[in-house]
Order: structure tokens, then sequence, then C-alpha cells
């Protein structure tokens, strides 16, 4: 569904050049749900803006299947971005704004109106949708911020740190509409700094920092590659015991059957610790 | 193209539910236009620089020397000038005929016309029988605070010319003479030729006395029972559209109201060339570029959207006009006007979208360009008051070709031909404007990350 080859940009005079993608190649298919996880300043903002076209790479091509490079306007009709800076005009009411971008996608009259129904009842924001934005909150903004990304049913859609800044609410909102939206088989491509929501969501996973894809693939084989074992740890009255093993329920079966343990925790790889394992820093630094 | 309207009725949307735009564009205006109407009304003040288009209908000396106490003067400018544009005399002096003067002053280049009619020279020489020297002069209504100081200036001038006939000692005992006995002989009342004989014997006596510089003076007793005579008569009328009495203005709103047009012109200027800024920091121009909506496009629906709001504005404006009882000379040349102006001013703020792009810049230095362009092209100060470097500058103003055209079209009675230079100066505006921001806007949306 798109494919990004060997794409690289940097920014800054020749003096002062700060490199923001170096080299990133990646190949999204259709109807999965692809997350780009890192923490800020990885790249992953600017590599959405290069394959939404906004932003000219200094070496390699974007290509969207069916449609080419995506400045043309074949290609901007496929494809619906959430930037994560909020794009809304505060002064019109939410519906508004959704029949206003509707335009620029050359809907009118029942089918706007019929998609203005749609995408306010699914980000839920129909009992709002007569108020103008500025009286909106934050979580609010970002549902109506996706709304206008979806206006004109596009197959494929570029989220971009969807969830910033929102509260829990909100956030577990937009969650179940990313959910629901890749349900009706849209590919999706979901930027975060959130290991859980790309745990949860992604159906796979490229973790970038600075400016490259150290890891790429599904969350079991990223777990599997470079997670590391399971760690068992075992509590002895005042003492503790860390197990680290492929095998766990092998290891708590014979801590159990020693008799001396008072306590068990378990901790199975996960993205966190991919990325240390990556990068040598947690992503949290 | 419904992607091009639905940008120009949003960007509308937005400026009518943004107070202080609201109030630049639609509010100020009209509060600019009734103070200034109002001012011009009442003003009789004066300034320098004035431009005088000058007919010289007599020739004799005496005109002749009061044509050149007129360019002496340092507030007068008078047209046509003696010297060419690289500061070389013309000979012979060149001279204007009435014809060609209401051209100057219909077009703006002049704010009064001179006119020093055939007999000025004989009335030198009958002013002690009652007669007068006789001026005439056609003013721009807009200019109506100046009649007064232009009137001044031509009784000063004037009684120098008497002042020169005087103090030829021979020529005045021989005009003094043959008064005395033209008035002998007239059929005027004993009393006024008691005035008379009363005047020319204090003529005499200054002569006598070897006075050199003599003026109309007598004592009061003559001069109350003179009544109304003057030695200089000066005839003053306003400037008439296209030779109907008709159409010619019947107020100052006539004159202010183009002004306060202009205004809200340079206001939809602001406020459009904020909004472009404003879409660049809010992100809203990046979802702009993310449309199928090509550049250009973009930036033609910003131009409609500031073009419709120029129409409304004048409009607005129109209908105020049509209160306050101003006539529209000539409608079809109005409408023309007012779309031109609007094409124009949409392409000024297109240049300055393009030129300028951030919001801090657009507030600031777009603000502070409309009031340099508003001042210069007379929006504020009338031409006339600036030094004549200041008015060739003014035409790089829209203002000035702004009210020329709206000017033009209610009470100037301009032809089809003399409207064209401000037609297609506002159709250059628009060109140049539309290829600045094409170009500016680019890099403005390049610029974005």
């Amino acid at each position: 569904m798109l494919t990004l080859t060997n794409l690289r940009k940097h920014f800054g005079p020749a003096s002062r050049r700060v490199v923001a993608v170096d080299g990133v190649s990646l190949t999204v298919r259709k109807g999965e749900v692809f997350g780009l996880l890192g923490p800020n300043g990885a790249g992953k903002s600017t590599t959405i803006g290069m394959a939404t076209g906004l932003i000219s790479p200094d070496e390699g091509t974007v290509n969207i299947e069916g449609a080419g490079a995506p400045t043309t306007s074949t290609a901007r009709l496929h494809l619906g971005v959430a930037p994560q800076e909020l794009a809304l005009y505060e002064q019109l009411t939410g519906e508004e704004n959704l029949r206003f971008f509707g335009k620029l996608y050359e809907l009118s009259g029942d089918a706007l109106s019929k998609r203005v129904d749609t995408v306010l009842e699914l980000v839920g924001l129909s009992p709002r949708r007569q108020d103008r934005v500025v009286t909106y909150s934050g979580g609010m903004k970002r549902r109506l911020n996706l709304a206008v990304a979806l206006i004109h049913d596009p197959p494929l859609l570029l989220l971009d740190e969807p969830t910033a800044g929102v509260d829990p609410h909100s956030r577990n909102n937009l969650i179940d509409v990313v959910r629901k939206l890749a349900s009706e088989g849209r590919t999706i491509i979901y930027t975060t700094h959130y290991m859980e929501e790309a745990s949860k969501l992604c159906d796979r996973i490229a973790i970038m920092d600075k400016g490259k894809v150290l890891a790429q693939g599904t969350l079991s084989e990223l777990t599997a590659a470079h997670g590391g074992h399971t760690v068992v740890t075992v509590s002895h009255g005042d003492s503790q015991e860390r197990i680290e093993t492929a095998d766990p329920l092998k290891e708590i079966a014979r801590v159990m059957a020693a008799g001396t343990a008072t306590n068990v925790r378990i901790d199975a790889p996960d993205l966190e610790s991919v990325f240390l394992a990556l990068t040598g820093r947690s992503m949290r630094d | 193209m419904n992607s091009i309207f639905a940008i120009a009725f949003k960007d509308l949307r937005l400026l009518f539910r943004d107070k202080g735009g609201f109030f630049s564009v639609f509010v100020f205006p009209i509060l600019f236009a009734l103070l200034f109407g109002a001012i011009f009304r009442d003003s009789g003040g004066a300034g320098g620089g004035m431009r005088i288009a000058l007919v010289n209908e007599d020739n004799g000396p005496a005109s002749k020397g009061f044509v050149s106490d007129l360019r002496g003067d340092s507030v007068l400018k008078i047209l046509p000038s003696l010297k060419d544009t690289d500061g070389k005399v013309i000979a012979p002096e060149p001279a204007l005929t009435r014809t060609e003067a209401e051209t100057l002053l219909r077009k703006g280049t002049a704010s009064a016309i001179v006119v020093i009619p055939k007999g000025f020279e004989a009335a030198a020489e009958t002013i002690f029988t009652g007669g007068s020297l006789q001026l005439e002069t056609v003013v721009d209504p807009s200019r109506k605070a100046e009649a007064g100081m232009l009137e001044g200036k031509l009784n000063q001038y004037g009684f120098r010319v008497l002042g020169s006939t005087l103090s030829d000692t021979t020529r005045t005992k021989k005009l003094v003479t043959d008064a005395k006995s033209r008035i002998a002989q007239s059929d005027l009342n004993p009393v006024q030729k008691l005035a008379f004989s009363s005047l020319l014997s204090s003529v005499e006596s200054l002569q006598a006395s070897g006075a050199t510089q003599g003026t109309a003076t007598s004592d009061d007793t003559a001069s109350n029972v003179l009544g109304n005579w003057s030695p200089i008569k000066v005839t003053s009328r306003e400037l008439a559209a296209g030779g109907d009495d008709k159409k010619r203005p019947t107020s100052s709103w006539e004159v202010s109201m183009p002004q306060g047009v202009v205004w809200g012109l340079m206001g939809c200027v602001l406020a459009f060339t904020v909004s472009i800024a404003e879409e660049r920091s809010a992100g809203t121009l990046r979802r702009l570029r993310l449309s199928p909506m090509t550049r250009v496009q973009v930036l033609l629906g910003k131009g409609l959207g500031c073009a419709i709001a120029c129409v409304l504005v004048q409009a607005m404006l129109t209908g105020a006009m049509l209160l306050l009882g101003v006539q529209v000379g000539n409608w079809p040349m109005y409408l023309v006007a007012v779309s031109l102006n609007a094409v124009g001013f949409a392409g000024v703020m297109m240049a300055m979208a393009g030129l300028i792009a951030s919001r801090e810049g657009a507030a600031g230095i777009a603000r502070g360009i409309a009031l340099v362009l508003a001042m210069i092209g007379g929006g504020t100060i009338p031409l006339f008051f600036m030094p004549s470097w200041m008015q060739t500058l003014s035409n790089v103003s829209p203002f000035k070709w702004g009210v020329l055209a709206f000017e033009g079209t209610i009470w100037r009675g301009m032809s089809m031909q003399e409207l064209m230079l401000p037609f297609a100066v506002l159709i250059g505006f628009a060109i140049v404007g539309f290829a600045i921001g094409a170009l500016g806007i680019r890099r403005v949306m390049d610029g974005e990350k």
C-alpha cells in the first residue's frame, strides 16, 4: 500500500546540518496498522511528512499503491492525514470545519452531509457539532483532528501522534476509533512514543531512533529478536532471586517445588526492553 | 473550482467572526469617511505645494508679471512647468488652454485652475473708475480647504500688479487724470463721485510723498461708500462633472466616501494577509496542502475571498453614500471601478501574503506598509500637502488609483479614456500581486515542515 525507499532528509546549513531521517525504508501492507515507535526527535514526523508529500526528501522515493507519488492529486485523495499539531479553524464549528475540508476533497450535497454525520458519530462529537472549536477541550480537538482526516473516506491513514497531550478518556476513545478503522480494512500508519499504544494497536512496528529504523516486525518478532529472556523474580523472605529464562513456566515450577518462595513476579520482554536492547537507553530518557 | 469557492467563503466566514477584522474592514472605513467628510466640509485650512493649472488668455505685460509672481510663490506649483524633466528651460513658454487645464484637474494632477481672462491688462488701467482685475478659478471640490488660500494668494499678487502700475509715476498721473475726467462725466451719484475723487486724491498724495508701493487705500468714509467695489475680483467655481452641472458634487461625502472605501479595501488586504500567516502558524495551511488543491488554487481561493470582501465593503459604503445623497455620475463605470478595485487590492493582498510569512510580520510589517501606502496615496493627508517628490511617489500607492477611479466615476466626470489609466494601474496591481503572491506562497508553503 505504501512503500518508502531509502528516505533521507537533513535540515539546516552544511555547517550545522541536522540529519532528521537517515535511510529509512519501510513497506506498509494493505489493511495493516503499522506503528512508527520512537522517542521525540527520532524522525517519525519527518518520515510522515515525506510520506505525505509535505516534505521533499533529499534522497529516496515514496510510492502509494495505485496512486504513485504522494504529491499527485490522486494520491491525496487516497491519503488521510491527522497531523501532530492540531490543524483546525477554531472560530468555525466542528461541523463547519468538516464541511470545509470535505469540499476540498470534492464532496458536496448529501454525500458530504452523510460523511460529516458519519465521522462526527465515529469520534463522538455529534452533540457538539454546532459548537465552535475554540470551546472544545484538548481531547475533543484531537478527535476532530482525526475526523477531518477521515472526511473523504481515505483508504490510507497517517496518524501522527494522534493521542498526544490528551486525557485518558479521550485517549481510550481515540484508540477505539483507530481499532474500528482498522477493522474496516483501512491501512493505518500510526506514530507514537507510547509503547502501550503501539503494543495494543499495531500489527507491525518499526522502532526509530536518530533518524534510522533500528528494527521492524510484529511485537512478538521484535521481543523475540531483541527483548531478551523473561525475567522471573523470586522472593525468599528478605532476599530476592532474579532468573532470566526462555521457559518461565519451567522455572516457576522448580521454585514452587522447593517451597521457600514467598512471592514470584514474571516480567515478559516488551517494547521497552526491545528499545533498551537496541539503543542502550530507555525510551523515557 | 468548488474548492476555490470553499476557501473564499470559509475566509469570509472567519472574517465576519473576527471582531477586530470586522471592525477594520466594515466599521472603521465608515467612521473614517464620516469624520473626514465632516472635516472637509468645515475646514478652511491651507497647506503648501498646491498645484495650479494656469491659463493666461490675456498675455499682456501685466498678466505676464502676475504669472511671474505666481511662479515665484513657494507654496504654489504652477503648471505647465517652465522646465523639462532634465531641468532645461522650455522655449517658447508652454501654455494651457481651459480644456487642457480641466483635464489636469480631473486627473488630479492639479488642485485648481487659475484663468487670467482677456482684458486683464485693460482692467488694470480702469481701477480708478470702478474697474477690477478679473480672475477666474476652478477648484477641485476635494480641495475646498485650499480654495481660500488660493484666493488670498491671487489677491496678494493682484495687488502687486496694481502696485506696479502705481509705481509708474507718469502712467499713474495719466490714469488719475483720465479717471477724474471719466468720473466727472459718469452718471454716478454725487456721493460716489466724491468717494472716487477722494480715493484718487489719496493716490496723488501717496505719489507726491514718494510712496512706491500703493494699494487701494482710502479713508473709512470712502471705503464705506465704495460698497462692494474691490480692485481684484476672483470668480470661483467648482469643477463640474463632464460639464453637466447636475452631476456636480453636492457634498464633501463624495470626497470622503471614496477614501473610506479605500480604507475598507486596505482593511480587507490586511485581514486576509494576516489570515494566511495565521493559517501557517495554526497548521491549517498544511492541511490545505494535503488536499488535492494546487498552490495556485489555494492562492486563488484566498484572492477570491479577499476580492469578495472588497466588493462587500464597497457595496456597504456605496449604500452609505446613497443615503447621504451622493450621486454616482457614471454607474456602469462605477461598477467597473468597484470590480477593479476589488481585483487590484486582492492583488496587493497576495503580494503581501507572499512576501510576509509570519503572523507577527503580517500584523506588523503589512500594517506598516499599508499605512505608508495610504499616507503617500492621499488616503489621510491630501497629496497637495506633500512635497513634490512624495507626490510622485504616490503613484506606487494603490490608494491613489483607487480614489481616482472612484472619484472619476462619481463626480470628476472622467471620460472612458481618462479612466483607463487608473483602471489599468489597478489591473497591473492585480497581475503583479498575483505573480508575487504565487512565488511567495510557494516559498511559504515549502517552508512548512
